[in-house]
């Protein structure tokens, strides 16, 4: 059964660390919204997920979770996707739910899962897959200092910036775009936050040579496979968005960036 | 010498402090160049260091730029300990330790901020006129 049009299933987790990124996520909500989009949002709870996913059908299952090359695991670390496979220090011996994303975009915001898993799951019928081949760093802090979840960066730590650039994906593609175009723009976020970071307004905090390195980081081992140039959600309402930067010279530099932050 | 102040002034405070080039059996931090010249600017080391820098230089021989890349990410580190936050199930956050170690070891997380380093190395060096 093919899946449901513009059906977005957000698995979001709250437990070790992950609401750090689970409450970044739920601003999507909105979003969705707005372009006659069905956003489903579980609490990542091994149940949720599969009721939302068996009984929604959607077209993009966008997920949050701890993840090695041959496992993506959900709430309380229980495995969740699964293939059999092992990499230096973690193996895993059973094969979970790999067929369940038949025709599906695929979006895990977890580590490792592109080294293995994601080329499973294309193997398996999924569409399309966008993860990271490596460790994906989501907060850097100074020592001791722990920020609630979803403050903005500031000169002692950062649990946004990171999360943010992969929620750019997401934000291209439920304004109708293809993945590879939603990806690029992406990348366009992460360069400017580079740049904020190695020399514009926040290069000289004391996290930021260490931010900007992260950054650059993630989306080198940012991995996409299958079919990228497939359009997975049709926006019923078209909302515009003002280009945040504009290239110049020798590089994406930002221009009002306050102006048109999200 | 004017040159170098306004190099130096134009990187970010942190990046004054990390190592940049290896000459004479030492790393020398912008902050470095710019104090040693300042202090003796007809001795030979500031021709060289100037030399260096106007080449875009990092390093004459050995250490190769990858020992320099590794030397600024651990006084990064000595100087501005900071935890990472990671999406792994093994490894979830790393200290300042876990991260020396990466570094050291040669890990994956390791060789990536490495070579993240030696990208930087030249863009420092390339913005000095």
């Amino acid at each position: 059964m093919m899946p449901e049009d513009n059906v977005i299933v957000l698995i979001l987790p709250v437990g070790h660390g992950l609401e750090y990124c689970s409450k970044l996520l739920e601003r999507l909500r909105a979003g969705y919204l707005l372009r006659g989009l069905r956003p489903i949002f579980t609490d990542g709870v091994e149940g949720s997920n599969d009721y939302a996913i068996e009984f929604f059908n959607p077209t993009v299952v966008y997920a949050v979770g701890h993840g090695e090359c041959c496992v993506y695991t959900c709430e309380c670390m229980t495995p969740y996707i699964s293939t059999i496979g092992s990499c230096e220090k973690y193996t895993c011996s059973e094969e979970l739910r790999l067929e369940f994303f038949n025709e599906r975009y695929v979006h895990l915001l977890s580590c490792h899962t592109g080294k293995l898993l994601g080329h499973k799951l294309i193997e398996h019928g999924a569409r399309a897959y966008v993860g990271y081949s490596d460790e994906f760093i989501y907060g850097v802090a100074v020592e001791g200092f722990e920020p609630p979840p979803a403050s903005p960066p500031n000169p002692m730590a950062d649990f946004y910036s990171f999360v943010d650039c992969d929620m750019e994906i997401e934000r291209g593609i439920m304004n109708g775009r293809s993945i590879r175009a939603s990806v690029e723009s992406a990348r366009r976020k992460a360069l400017n936050y580079i740049y904020r970071y190695s020399y514009g307004d926040w290069r000289d905090w004391t996290i930021a040579p260490y931010a900007s390195m992260f950054l650059e980081h993630n989306f080198n081992c940012l991995t996409c496979l299958g079919d990228l140039d497939w359009t997975p959600l049709k926006p019923k309402l078209a909302v515009s968005i003002a280009p945040r930067i504009a290239p110049i010279a020798l590089g994406l530099l930002p221009l009002s960036f306050e102006l048109f932050k999200r | 010498m004017e040159r170098v102040r306004k190099w130096v002034y134009s990187l970010p405070a942190v990046e004054r402090e990390l190592p940049i080039i290896f000459l004479e059996g030492r790393y020398w931090s912008p902050n470095d160049i710019l104090s040693f010249i300042e202090a003796n600017p007809n001795h030979p080391i500031s021709a060289q260091l100037l030399r260096m820098l106007s080449m875009r230089i990092a390093a004459i021989g050995s250490p190769s730029i990858t020992e320099i890349a590794k030397m600024r990410l651990l006084t990064l580190l000595e100087k501005h300990p900071v935890k990472v936050y990671t999406l792994g199930v093994l490894r979830r956050e790393l200290s300042p330790e876990d991260l020396k170690r990466e570094i050291m070891l040669g890990g994956s997380l390791g060789r990536s901020l490495i070579s993240i380093q030696e990208r930087r190395i030249a863009e420092i060096i390339g913005r000095f006129r």
